[in-house]
């Protein structure tokens, strides 16, 4: 908007100058105007004309035109630069409104690239960019949410939604490595942060690195990708103030579907007998269930035959969240500046009574507030410096429970407790419990106390640059200094809780004390955690920049950069990088690029003589639009390019354990000689002298097109990549050697794929406009090498399959008869029935065991990855829709919802349709879709095996935005210069196939806080 | 002025080219010293040396709750475990040797001993070249030396004789290999040389290890801890197993050590059976053994010390405070004659069990007066 500004003022100028040519002509006068597509901003300096007579106009301030034209048949070509240009027919029109679309494929548009920027023609790498726009479309309540689906060749995973810690993992290309996690390297205004909590307003625009071109700078900690999130910086001109508020209401995507208690108990009498265990309740219990699900029980019996269901009683339906921003950016010619601040406030689902002082509450939140200021200061005309500074204030609610990134005790619970066996609390208000599930949640939300953790992040660096013209011309020197700092505060604070079984049976007394078991004793509110965790960074960068353009043609940029951080972590050994970057590039009349980059860096991790690694990359690019033979073509295709690479790209982030290199012996064990203990040392591992980095070839291959208006844009990209080093264990040291065998750089994996990108947009009429982008990726790894023995059976190996698939048994069905279970011997933890899991015997050798385990389904990182994003906008309207799916996934759910009656659990939804004993062996053949329901045999079906690896795949209507910009006349009249309301929403409908009500995107784990659909409003108003 | 600028650039360059290119970096990655200790460090002072001999201990295997949490009795049929979710009934009696829940004593012995003799290995080697301390004569220290190296090697015998039983003829180790090492890892060819190399290291340590040990240092091998570690071994070496064309003579060995052993000066005074059987069963026997406690438990010879605990708790039963986890079976009441030394049974056979009717049961001998 600002360039915007800029043009408007300058053509504004020139039309007062009368620079326009006003044509002259006998015909027709048309009218009009044009104006910013989807809103009525009128757009000054459009440059009309009328095709094939070279007479034209252009557009006045306010975005108003008037031509003369010949006749109806006459067609206006209207072009406007960062705008996709349109052709209208005048018609029967004497007025006409036509509305332009910003040019998202902007060649001219800057793009951040590692340590520095490249216009996006002079690109040579393969890179992906997203702006503060798309983003925003995203009502999330995290940035590494909003990702998903916009961005092709990237893979995100959220796993769970718990306010404030509901990151989604992001995998750049897949994965290549099957050590590490696979997360890229994230770097925010040039320096190693993570973005999750940045607020979308802030951010500028987000560039994902993928191949080696573009992350060789990275050298060693490059080879997963790297993400570079700009935040956005003021620009000259009057300041411009920017507010925007958000209200939205969350609610999980999918909870999982238990049985009311009359089906379970069925279910579960069933069971027993199928164990051969005695029977528990009587047809007048059921029946008392029966009733007690529909409703028609009184008086004590509803506690005696409860039919909770915990999801309902724990959990509100919605939970709201509220945002806002307000930033002023502007600029003078000493200084330009963004200055920001928000706060965002997201609740939990959780009900909670709220019996703690000083209002405190168990139930989940998340509070942040933050602030930014980018300043810029042109000291001299060569002299610039800047200071950004960063600063949040997070603060993170939650019940005083157990919790972890895969697990949550209130999830683990609701999941797990059983609905049949005792009300949540008795008509005195004591809590229910057995003895297997006394861990009532409600109580523990109630009165289990609460854990509060703040975090206090600043951010800040300092830049200044200077040029080195008197040296060469186009030599710049640049320095920049940073410091962050992260204190993390956490109070937890717990009290004991009773709870009560009833055992008087049927006819008892309720209120008898005598007629209950006490689990757990009440135990006042105490501190219970109280940890503190200080982290620091500091980071310090030296550059030489050189840019210049010779006899017109020849354009050459150079880059070499002095690097090192340090990063420590309460009073562990400081983490360090060092090392020099350097890029050459070079342009032949912006048709035939080349560039070249390296890294040579190391960390503090490896032996010295060892520490420094070498990356370097290579890449050409050909704009065959740019030759003189393509003329020919001009006429409908704009732009078509091509590009390769080929680089060397590290990656050290592979292993928690530091110094492998270092024999690392331990005080520990020793032995009791007469009565006291005597110290006693021991031998770590053994060390690894020549430990090292993951090495990543890589080679990608491009190309780049789009035609005339932009109809149609199409971008295809092959990559491969060869990952070697792999830290693995070898599976071939001798154990009688008695050593502990070190890990060792012998792993290899490759990961290729194709990325393509289909974009289509035109207007309708002269003022609808539409776009549809479609993305398809596929990216497929395999191991090559994890060390394994020679002689190991094909089908035991991990090798030749996909990192991080799933292990276990191959099911063949069910067994149908005694004769068949008779057949092989079944060491799988309890003897198999008629109806349970049958295995494949894959070594043939009568027994089914541990050896006859291999590689099922897919990994649970999807190999297909697909969006398609459709959009349009008329007058002030505008809607935006983005499906997103993955395929080829595979899913392994926590037991608690997976199987029947897990650990004294539930039964779901899926269970109904059970191999049902009480029919004949060819009905339940024909019907069931779930093995024998057990109690206690339950080992052989639960052996990690192929029948309960679920299809992952899934399509989502992942976000819809309609937005609705006020009329220029309405908000003028309230002093703002622009007012945008907005309605959007995420994760709004899932379509999968997994057995069990689950988010399929959830990455297997049930026992969390599920992922949300949200629901927003907002508006955006800028003064 | 352009060119000095030129200069200092390409001079900085040419300094990258010269030196060694990690040198050119300085000092700023180099670990700083923290906590751990590293191999050198350890024998470069006797007290860690002599820690690490301690850990050596630490490789012989606890009788209690050996296979996940059960008794090793539970596995036989004189007793059984109560617990449904692991010991002998997870790891053994279902067949699962060696998947996820497997015992250790099962899956993990060929490592566990191995490692305890590289343990050895290493302390053989390394224990001679520690420095003295400043208080020590080298007298004092070659004292010390030959102790603690014939404690080393009684157990590097010992941890062979784990292995010999379990798995036969078995590579001898008896020195360090590293991970990278080369090493002909060719077994030896017969079984045979496995118990001459065992019982050549008994019989030298033998002559080395003391008669007896003082209070704080029980627990450690003595002189007929190391007989009677060769009398059982020998007895295994004569037994069909190992000697299938019955050579007499191995018998004979056999019988000639045990002899040296309960004729020896040590039987009587430092060892001797319990007097009252009964007393053989209180709780804590080997605990017993220690300094200070009233009721010194002569019988064990070597054994392994383990802290006084809870331990006892889970297999004792319920009636006496415990949780039952070790349940005796008939089997093991069948086992024992009456107390006036009659037989309970009518019949035995030739292992000592009663002999069974077709209905599963014994006949009684009416003269012991035994009811089932």
């Amino acid at each position: 908007m600002n360039r915007l500004n800029k043009i408007k003022w300058l053509f504004g100028m020139l039309f007062f100058l009368g620079i326009s040519t006003t044509a002259f002509a006998q015909s027709v006068r048309i009218t009009g105007k044009v104006v910013l597509a989807g809103t009525d901003d009128g757009l000054p300096g459009v440059s009309i004309s009328i095709k094939d007579s070279g007479k034209g106009t252009v557009t006045d301030i306010d975005g108003n035109f008037r031509i003369d034209v010949t006749g109806n048949n006459d067609v206006l070509q209207f072009s406007y630069i960062g705008f996709i240009g349109q052709n209208v027919m005048v018609g029967d029109r004497r007025h006409m409104v036509v509305a332009l679309r910003e040019e998202t494929l902007n060649l001219e548009e800057v793009v951040v690239i590692g340590y520095g920027t490249q216009k996006k023609e002079s690109i040579v790498g393969a890179i992906s960019t997203m702006g503060s726009k798309e983003l925003r479309m995203s009502p999330v309540s995290n940035v590494t949410q909003a990702i998903a689906g916009k961005v092709t060749g990237v893979i995100t995973n959220q796993t769970q939604g718990q306010p404030g810690k509901d990151e989604a993992q992001i995998y750049i290309r897949g994965i290549a490595s099957f050590t590490g996690d696979g997360q890229p390297l994230v770097l925010v205004d040039g320096v190693e942060r993570t973005f999750s909590q940045i607020p979308m307003d802030d951010i500028e625009q987000i560039s994902i690195l993928k191949d080696a071109s573009m992350t060789a700078v990275y050298g060693v900690r490059g080879a997963n990708g790297v993400i570079l999130v700009t935040t956005k910086r003021g620009q000259e001109g009057k300041p411009r103030i920017s507010f925007s508020g958000n209200f939205s209401l969350q609610r999980p995507t999918r909870i999982p579907k238990f049985l009311n208690s009359y089906e379970t108990v069925q279910l579960l009498e069933e069971a027993y007998k199928n164990d051969g265990m005695p029977s528990q309740y009587s047809a007048d219990d059921i029946e008392l269930y029966r009733q007690s699900v529909g409703g028609s029980l009184t008086g004590d019996l509803r506690y005696k035959y409860p039919n909770v269901d915990w999801y309902d009683e724990i959990l509100n339906k919605v939970a709201p969240t509220q945002e806002y921003a307000i930033n002023v950016t502007g600029g003078t010619k000493r200084m330009n500046y963004f200055v920001s601040a928000s706060f965002f406030d997201q609740e939990g689902l959780f009900k909670q009574s709220g019996n703690y002082d000083y209002g405190k509450s168990s139930n989940a939140r998340f509070k942040r507030y933050s602030f930014r200021a980018n300043l810029d200061f042109k000291v001299t005309s060569r002299f610039n410096m800047a200071v950004n500074m960063g600063t949040r204030f997070e603060s993170r609610n939650s019940p005083a429970v157990n919790e972890a990134w895969d697990y949550s005790e209130v999830f683990y619970e609701l999941n797990r407790t059983p609905g049949w066996m005792f009300p949540i609390q008795y008509p005195d208000g004591r809590y229910g419990g057995v003895a297997f599930a006394r861990n009532n949640i409600k109580a523990k939300l109630d009165e289990g106390g609460f854990d509060e953790y703040t975090n206090t992040v600043s951010e800040n660096s300092f830049v200044l640059e200077h040029d080195l013209d008197f040296i060469t011309q186009g030599l710049r020197i640049k320095g920049m200094v940073s410091f962050d700092h992260f204190n993390e505060y956490r109070r937890r604070f717990t009290a004991g809780f009773p709870t009560y079984e009833y055992i008087g049976g049927r006819d008892g007394d309720l209120d008898d004390i005598d007629q209950y078991i006490k689990y757990g004793e009440s135990t006042p509110l105490t501190m219970d955690r109280n940890d503190q965790v200080t982290r620091m960074k500091t980071y310090l960068e030296f550059a030489l920049n050189y840019d210049r353009t010779f006899s017109r043609t020849h354009n050459i940029t150079g880059l070499f950069l002095y690097n090192q951080s340090n990063y420590e972590y309460m009073a562990d050994l400081p983490r360090r990088y060092q090392g020099v970057v350097a890029r050459g590039t070079y342009n032949y009349d912006k048709r035939y690029f080349l560039e070249a980059n390296f890294a040579y860096n190391g960390s503090e991790n490896f032996a010295k003589g060892n520490r420094f690694g070498f990356f370097p990359s290579v890449s050409g690019g050909w704009i065959l639009t740019n030759e003189q033979f393509m003329e020919g073509t001009s006429s409908w295709l704009d732009y078509m390019k091509l590009r390769a690479s080929y680089g060397e790209v590290g990656n050290d982030k592979y292993h928690e354990e530091r110094f492998l290199y270092i024999s690392q012996w331990q005080l520990g064990g020793g032995y009791i000689f007469g009565g006291s203990h005597f110290q006693g040392i021991y031998e770590g591992t053994t060390p690894n002298l020549h430990v090292t980095w993951e090495r990543a070839q890589k080679y990608d291959i491009g190309f780049e097109s789009f035609s005339k208006d932009r109809l149609i844009g199409l971008n295809v990209d092959v990559f491969y990549e060869n990952r070697k080093n792999i830290l693995t264990s070898p599976l071939t040291v001798e154990s009688a050697t008695g050593v502990v065998p070190n890990l060792q750089n012998l792993g290899r994996a490759i990961n290729r794929g194709i990325e393509i990108e289909l974009k289509h947009s035109n207007t309708v009429g002269s003022s609808v406009n539409y776009f549809a982008n479609a993305s398809f990726a596929v990216v497929k790894n395999r191991i090559e090498d994890m060390g394994e023995p020679p002689y190991m059976p094909g089908y035991a190996k991990q090798e030749g399959n996909r990192i991080r698939q799933y292990y276990g048994f191959v099911a063949e069905g069910f067994f149908t008869s005694q004769e068949e279970i008779d057949n092989s011997i079944q060491l799988l933890g309890s003897t198999p029935q008629i109806g349970d899991l049958k295995f494949k015997d894959l070594n043939n050798d009568g027994i089914i065991d541990e050896r006859d385990k291999t590689a099922i389904g897919y990994s649970d990182i999807p190999e297909q990855v697909f969006s398609l994003n459709l959009g349009c906008d008329y007058r002030n309207f505008s809607l935006n829709v983005l499906f997103q799916g993955v395929n080829n996934v595979s899913r392994y759910y926590s037991a608690e919802t997976m199987y029947e009656f897990f650990n004294g659990g539930k039964v779901s939804e899926h269970h109904r349709d059970r191999w049902d004993p009480s029919q004949s062996v060819e009905y339940n053949m024909a019907h069931a879709k779930y093995p024998l329901l057990h109690y206690q045999n339950q080992q052989n079906n639960h052996n990690v095996n192929s029948f309960f690896v679920q299809n992952g795949a899934y399509i989502r209507l992942k976000n819809v935005e309609v937005a609705y910009t006020l009329p220029k006349k309405i908000s003028h009249r309230a002093y703002m210069e622009n007012v945008r309301f907005y309605i959007n929403g995420n994760n709004l409908i899932t379509w999968d196939k997994l057995m069990n009500n689950l988010d399929p995107e959830m990455n297997g784990v049930a026992n969390v806080y599920p992922i949300m659909s949200v629901y927003n409003v907002g508006v955006n108003i800028q003064f | 002025m352009k060119n000095q600028y030129i200069i200092l650039i390409v001079s900085c360059f040419l300094y990258l080219g010269f030196t060694s290119c990690e040198d050119a970096f300085g000092d700023f990655l180099d670990k700083a010293p923290n906590a751990q200790i590293e191999e050198d460090e350890v024998f470069s002072d006797w007290l860690y040396t002599e820690y690490y001999h301690n850990d050596i201990y630490n490789f012989l295997r606890s009788g209690l709750g050996r296979v996940n949490n059960s008794w090793l009795d539970s596995a036989s049929d004189i007793a059984e475990t109560s617990y449904t979710w692991g010991g002998i009934d997870n790891s053994l009696n279902f067949g699962n040797y060696y998947g996820g829940g497997a015992a250790p004593e099962v899956i993990d012995s060929w490592d566990h001993y191995y490692k305890a003799i590289r343990k050895c290995n290493i302390f053989l080697a390394r224990a001679p070249e520690v420095p003295l301390m400043a208080d020590e004569t080298e007298e004092d220290r070659e004292e010390k030396l030959i102790a603690k190296s014939a404690e080393a090697r009684f157990l590097r015998a010992f941890f062979h004789w784990e292995l010999i039983y379990r798995y036969g003829a078995i590579p001898i180790i008896t020195t360090r290999i590293d991970q990278d090492d080369e090493y002909d890892w060719t077994r030896p060819k017969t079984v045979d040389e496995c118990f001459k190399f065992v019982l050549d290291e008994l019989n030298i340590v033998q002559e080395i290890l003391p008669a007896t040990v003082l209070d704080k240092d029980l627990g450690r091998p003595t002189k007929t801890a190391c007989i009677a570690l060769k009398s059982r071994i020998l007895l295994y070496y004569a037994s069909p197993m190992y000697n299938p064309d019955n050579e007499l003579e191995r018998w004979e060995r056999a019988m000639l050590t045990s002899d040296s052993l309960l004729t020896g000066r040590q039987f009587g005074t430092v060892h001797s059976l319990t007097p009252d059987y009964s007393t053989n069963f209180q709780v804590r026997p080997f605990l017993d053994k220690l300094p200070g406690t009233d009721n010194i438990n002569k019988e064990p010879i070597f054994w392994r010390n383990s802290a006084a605990g809870d331990w006892w708790r889970n297999e004792t039963p319920v009636s006496f405070g415990g949780f039952g986890g070790l349940c005796p079976s008939q089997n093991l009441v069948d086992m024992y004659d009456m107390a006036d030394g009659s037989s309970p049974f009518a019949e035995y056979d030739e292992t000592g069990a009663p002999v069974y009717d077709s209905n599963g049961y014994p006949e009684i001998n009416p003269v012991s007066g035994y009811d089932e």
